[in-house]
């Protein structure tokens, strides 16, 4: 040991010569303490790739093992070939015999197999045949001593990437220029294409109110209309395109005829002919209509067909006899539903109800008329609950029909048309979903509140939503200049970010000014968070010189104080396009 | 569309092992095996070398920039066991500190958000991390995290100076409450967090998915909302994506980003978090994105020299 130790002054001269040794492992012994572990290679030894013999195992164990069955040979080299100059190569080596490592890589026993196969004796790799004979087995000198050698972080050509500001993507090519290759990097530069028409519309200079509606005429075009969900969609952007035409007034009436244009095909709506589908609003079981129970007075069991006339007569006929009950029941059996209506609304409200729950089991469950009688009489319609089921149908004409009919209890028609919304929600039908929300003036949350129903709107491609979002907000400060929509500057924040990274580091720039600006509008300490955010992804786009504010807080002089994190105070946003100036304590 | 802008020729001797832009994207540092860091200008296509810059003894893995508030400082980290911190002084950069507290190669330099204030996060071969702040006149403070990773730490990343969620909690004006907090990728196969407590460095989480070596870990930056993000990736060949959603860190989740069929080498985010490029031992760099669905997709293959790579994207295909 006293000889490696002597040596070692002369390997970290640089004069690997003077090193005694080597093992089949390369370079063993106490690592915390020695010097001459120094990787330091003098000229004249070739950078070995692969099969070169590198001191790369960590695990003492694994170490421990291998040693105790070497049968290895020689194997040259203790330092770590990384030197970096090509020489005039040595000749070939062929291995003597079948290398132990070889067979401990191929059993799989390591798990880093590159580490077992830097020990590998490749017969094609070059070495130079002098510097093996500075090296000899020592074979008695080893005993291991734990964590040993560290391996190499990467033995072989790799690709380190980084992005860079404004949307650049480093690249280092895998070259090895030990063999000739020159060493190169690359910078990319990102612009995913889609981004260019997908601007946001605040980007745009002199956003003219037409160019809004021609940009969601151009997304109706664009949805494709074989889907629901892209019928859903392209009725979305209508409504935007509706609302920004009116300056972001919403008026029911207009928008039911928005709802109804999309109905080409109207369903016609099918009575249920099972009684026990029919909803039951009163206790009183209803007469089966052309059911077989005989007349009382008669004893005769009125046939099944039968002429309204006729109808008629044997309705009048028992009111003379008093028989108003029966005689609803008979009206009702034979579709005279005028009669019946007529006369039970004269009578007690409980027949008057029975009457009308008699009327209504006549139509389809999923007819639109029966969401209206629903409402109308004070009940969150049985389609608000049950839209958005393939069997229910479309779920257009019932939205329309509340929508159109707004009368009475406002309250009520604002859950009805919310709990729909929730419905459609639930069946995943999310645009279908928003547009009911729209309606209802849900005002836009953020995705962390569980109470939030909407935060963007729409269900595709982020981008899509925050485009969508953005129209929306345009059309409310078309009607109140003072419109603000809190939870969604957070996301024209994200998408500036976006910009930034895409390599569109104007527009996001002219981005955060527009999101600056209007957080500002709402008084300086509402969002200091959101700001500081906005100011840092707008420098960060910044191509010109540092703010002066860094300066001011930084030294250049290891002697000065050491520098400590801003405080806040004044930031100041010097960058040629921006010019506002955050004082927030 | 991912197109070549510039193609610098570094002259190194040897493999490249890390290439960094500084935060204004003017400046290109690269480290190589042939000891020497070098740092280039590469303003509108251009590359100028500006320092060549030896004081290592064996291959050099990594380099870092500090914030430029701080000055132009960089950092590298080597085989030969030390840390040196380079600074450019008067137009010439020199050797400001040399650190030479680890027993083996040192893996990892990563510094802290400029925040905290000059603190660099070192990992290396020998299981140890140590954090390097600069407490003024030159001096340096070390603190070290003995033991972090059985057999070597190959990785550290720090975690934002962003409190999670506070984008949308909007709290008040006032300095927010920072806990330093960083990831770190060993030998164990694991991924671990550390967070400072009462000045003293404590392990926080440990997280495990993979079946090899850590080889590369990047916390994704934020600007404030409630998830967390870190990127993993490993000899194994996964990359795995780890998020928390809650405020108080303990949660994490894996997702599969993919399963490649050789060792990832390198996972690195965008700047502001919404791409990840991949790294892989087959030498091609692969760009993801997260959908609105929490699905991951490719959404370019950067291949050298290939310039114009057609991206897959929904938005694309709408519009075709």
């Amino acid at each position: 040991m006293a000889r490696i130790r002597a040596a070692s002054a002369l390997v970290a001269a640089g004069f690997p010569s003077a090193l005694p040794f080597s093992t089949s492992l390369g370079l063993l012994g106490k690592p915390r303490s020695s010097p001459w572990l120094l990787p330091v290679r003098a000229p004249g030894h070739r950078h070995q790739r692969g099969g070169g013999p590198e001191p790369a195992l960590a695990a003492g164990l694994r170490v421990k093992i291998f040693l105790k069955k070497s049968r290895l040979g020689r194997v040259s080299g203790g330092c770590p070939p990384f030197h970096p100059r090509s020489l005039d190569g040595g000749g070939k080596v062929t291995p003597s015999e079948p290398s132990l490592l070889l067979q401990y890589k191929e059993s799989g026993l390591s798990s880093s197999s590159y580490e077992l196969s830097q020990y590998m004796f490749d017969s094609s790799d070059q070495y130079d045949p002098a510097s093996s004979q500075t090296w000899s087995p020592i074979q008695s000198a080893l005993h291991l001593v734990g964590p040993e050698i560290a391996p190499q972080k990467y033995p072989h050509p790799h690709v380190p990437v980084c992005f860079g500001a404004g949307g650049q993507l480093v690249r280092v090519c895998p070259n090895s220029p030990a063999e000739g290759q020159p060493a190169l990097v690359e910078m990319h530069s990102l612009e995913v294409r889609y981004f260019l028409s997908c601007l946001p519309l605040s980007c745009r200079e002199d956003l003219h109110k037409v160019d809004v509606m021609t940009f969601c005429q151009r997304r109706v075009a664009l949805s494709e209309v074989e889907t629901q969900r892209g019928r859903d969609s392209a009725l979305l952007w209508k409504l935007l395109l509706l609302l920004c035409r009116q300056n972001g007034a919403m008026v029911g009436s207009d928008t039911a005829e928005l709802l109804m244009q999309d109905c080409k095909r109207r369903e016609r709506y099918h009575r249920q002919e099972t009684v026990a589908n029919l909803i039951n609003l009163t206790d009183e079981s209803w007469p089966v209509p052309g059911g077989g129970m005989p007349d009382l007075l008669t004893g005769e069991i009125p046939p099944c067909t039968e002429t309204p006339q006729h109808s008629v007569e044997k309705f009048t006929k028992l009111l003379f006899y008093g028989r108003k009950k029966e005689a609803l029941d008979r009206a009702m059996r034979s579709q005279l539903w005028g009669h019946a209506l007529f006369l039970s609304s004269k009578m007690d409200l409980r027949t008057y109800s029975w009457v009308l729950s008699g009327f209504t089991s006549t139509l389809a469950l999923n007819d639109p008329l029966q969401t209206l009688f629903q409402l109308m009489s004070g009940r969150i319609p049985q389609a608000a609950l049950c839209c958005g089921d393939e069997r229910w149908g479309d779920w257009r004409p019932h939205l329309d029909v509340i929508l159109s009919n707004q009368i009475g209890d406002a309250e009520l028609n604002h859950r009805a048309i919310i709990a729909m919304g929730d419905t459609l929600a639930g069946k995943g039908l999310i645009e279908a979903a928003h547009f009911c929300y729209l309606m209802a003036n849900v005002t836009l949350g953020c995705y962390r509140v569980r109470t939030d129903r909407v935060v963007l709107l729409g269900s595709s491609q982020e981008t899509d939503c925050i485009q969508r979002t953005e129209v929306f907000e345009y059309c409310q400060l078309l009607g109140h200049p003072k419109a603000f929509i809190p939870a969604f500057q957070m996301y024209k924040l994200l998408y500036a970010s976006r910009l930034a990274d895409y390599g569109l580091p104007s527009q996001a720039l002219h981005y955060c000014e527009g999101i600056g600006i209007t957080l500002l509008a709402q008084g300086q300490s509402s969002y200091p968070v959101l700001l500081e955010q906005v100011i840092k992804v707008g420098l960060g786009t910044s191509s010109a010189s540092p703010p002066s504010c860094w300066d001011s807080t930084s030294d250049s002089s290891p002697s000065s104080s050491p520098p400590h994190p801003p405080n806040t105070g004044v930031r100041v946003g010097c960058h040629q396009h921006i010019l506002f100036i955050i004082i927030y304590l | 569309m991912v197109s070549v802008i510039n193609t610098v020729d570094t002259s190194h001797e040897d493999m490249i092992h890390d290439a960094q832009m500084d935060y204004y994207g003017t400046r290109l540092a690269t480290c190589s095996s042939d000891r020497s860091v070098k740092i280039f200008d590469v303003r509108n296509g251009g590359q100028i070398l500006i320092a060549d810059l030896r004081g290592h003894e064996g291959p050099v893995w990594q380099v870092a920039w500090a914030h430029p508030m701080y000055g132009n400082i960089l950092a590298s980290c080597s085989y030969d066991r030390k840390v040196i911190v380079w600074k450019e002084e008067n137009g010439t950069w020199e050797k400001t500190y040399e650190y030479t507290g680890h027993d083996s190669s040192v893996n990892s330099v990563c510094w802290a958000p400029h925040d905290y204030g000059l603190i660099l996060a070192c990992g290396s071969s020998d299981g140890a991390i140590s954090l390097l702040s600069y407490t003024g006149d030159g001096q340096w403070e070390v603190k070290k995290i003995s033991n972090a990773h059985t057999i070597g730490c190959n990785a550290v990343s720090w975690a934002p100076a962003v409190v999670p969620g506070s984008l949308i909690d909007q709290p008040s004006g006032q300095k927010p409450n920072y806990i330093k907090r960083f990831a770190s990728g060993g030998c164990d196969n694991l991924v671990k967090l550390w967070k400072e407590e009462d000045g003293q460095w404590k392990e926080e989480q440990k997280l495990e998915a993979h079946s090899d070596w850590v080889r590369d870990v990047a916390w994704a930056p934020s600007i404030g909302l409630p998830t967390s993000t870190i990127a993993s990736c490993s000899q194994d060949g996964r990359v795995f994506i780890w998020t928390c959603d809650d405020t108080s860190g303990n949660s994490w989740s894996p997702k599969l980003l993919h399963k490649f069929n050789d060792v990832v080498w390198h996972v690195s985010w965008s700047i502001t978090a919404n791409i990840l490029a991949v790294s892989g031992g087959d030498n091609k760099v692969t760009l993801w994105k997260e959908s609105v669905d929490g699905l991951w997709a490719c959404i370019s293959d950067v291949n050298k020299g290939q310039g114009a790579v057609s991206a897959i994207t929904e938005g694309q295909q709408n519009e075709q």
